[in-house]
């Protein structure tokens, strides 16, 4: 039998504890509206891509995976094609090297009937370019490790800084113009103390950039 | 007992840091191109096939990557794709195909200080005719890159950017091969 009071000061810890584990982090989402949005959510589907042309724009695979499943979810969630089976379906037309990176180069492709009706096939009505990436800006501290056969621990303290800067550029594949672009920033401090055993208490830095965008992509182009 | 047990504990480390084996796994999807209206054979050697890229060098670990499976499946679904029909033999074919890997190169994160695995591909690809005379003989790079991600092991990078690489020869096969020279000069010649 747990005391009352016991029972509110293990809530209080449990809470501490939920908050710690989750480092220090912003989000901020920014929006740039070109055209009026329309989909059909029975029949209409969209794709989300990686920009990989230049290092400097690969967005991470898990990253778009991430904002696909972020753009199927709730109650005006998208039909979302996989990045991989629109890719492959349509090889070698999506590769780094000839992937279309502006309309003109899209409508382009699109003269080729092969290529228009292997689109079509899809009902894709907004291709979702993703570009950006999130890197560790500054890390301090130190750790050291040791293992023997008799056991192993570690002791030290280490934090590191995370940024993640993307943006989505919408295509309507319809209209073959650009409806807009979001855009998203965030930053994040994570922790890792270590008393024989590490524990990260980790800022999703990703994460929250992966739920920014989503949200916004998926409300930009439902509610018009 | 604690002897043996730190014996195995430094001998498994030891094995894991020095020497590693990976396998290039995937499916190579059919290009969608307007196939030549000519009839192809794909002549893949055994030692094409079966090929393992293997690392020795004193200042690098020691790595083996088995190449043969995956390169094959990635030439056959380029010959497929490029010609109208697939021919039984050389012999029967308007065109044959023989690839040979010249270089499989890779650079690791660790190593160049970036965030990605990095592969370069370079394949040496003839084309003969129905005589075994040639038509052309050209080199292709490929290159493929595979971002360095959290908790990613060496493996799956590598293998990422091997994919990559020979995806990307695909590429430049299936757009670039009626537009080789020499291969275009053969089906003018020949009115295909």
């Amino acid at each position: 039998m747990v005391r009352p009071e016991l029972n509110l000061d293990l809530r209080i810890y449990v809470v501490l504890a939920v908050v710690l584990l989750v480092g220090c982090s912003s989000v901020t989402v920014d929006e740039m509206r070109l055209t009026e949005t329309e989909i059909d959510l029975e029949s209409d589907t969209v794709v989300v891509l990686g920009r990989q042309h230049s290092p400097a724009y690969e967005a991470e695979g898990d990253l778009v995976s991430c904002v696909a499943s972020q753009l199927r979810s709730g109650s005006q969630g998208l039909s979302v094609v996989p990045d991989e089976e629109f890719v492959d379906a349509l090889y070698p037309w999506f590769e780094p090297r000839t992937a279309p990176l502006s309309l003109e180069r899209l409508e382009n492709l699109l003269d080729r009937p092969i290529l228009q009706n292997a689109i079509d096939s899809f009902a894709v009505r907004y291709i979702i370019w993703i570009e950006g990436a999130t890197e560790t800006t500054d890390s301090s501290g130190g750790m050291s490790c040791t293992i023997s056969a008799a056991g192993g621990g570690c002791l030290g303290m280490g934090m590191w800084e995370d940024e993640s800067t993307y943006e989505a550029s919408i295509w309507d594949f319809h209209e073959l113009q650009e409806a807009g672009r979001v855009s998203v920033d965030s930053r994040g401090t994570s922790y890792m103390p270590a008393v024989i055993i590490p524990i990260p208490f980790l800022a999703r830095v990703q994460t929250n950039s992966c739920r920014g965008l989503g949200d916004q992509i998926q409300s930009f182009i439902v509610e018009g | 007992m604690v002897l043996v047990r730190s014996i195995l504990v430094s001998g498994l480390l030891i094995l894991a840091g020095c020497s590693s084996t990976h396998t290039i796994d995937t499916d190579f999807p059919i290009p969608l191109i307007e196939r030549i209206p000519a009839s192809g054979y794909l002549n893949l050697t055994p030692e094409f096939q079966q090929y393992n890229f293997i690392q020795d060098e004193e200042d690098r670990s020691d790595m083996t990557v088995i190449l043969g499976p995956a390169q094959s499946s990635m030439f056959s679904s380029i010959s497929d794709a490029l010609f109208a029909e697939a021919a039984a033999s050389a012999k029967s074919a308007d065109i044959t195909l023989l690839p040979d890997l010249d270089s499989y190169q890779y650079a690791l994160p660790k190593e160049t200080g970036s965030d990605f695995f990095e592969v370069w591909l370079k394949y040496r690809l003839q084309a003969l005719d129905k005589d075994g005379q040639p038509i052309a003989d050209w080199l292709i790079t490929g290159y493929g890159r595979a971002t360095d991600e959290r908790l990613q092991t060496q493996g799956a990078g590598v293998n990422e950017a091997t994919v990559e690489a020979l995806r990307d020869i695909g590429t430049q096969l299936t757009l670039g091969f009626s537009q080789q020279a020499d291969i275009r000069a053969w089906l003018d010649q020949n009115s295909i």
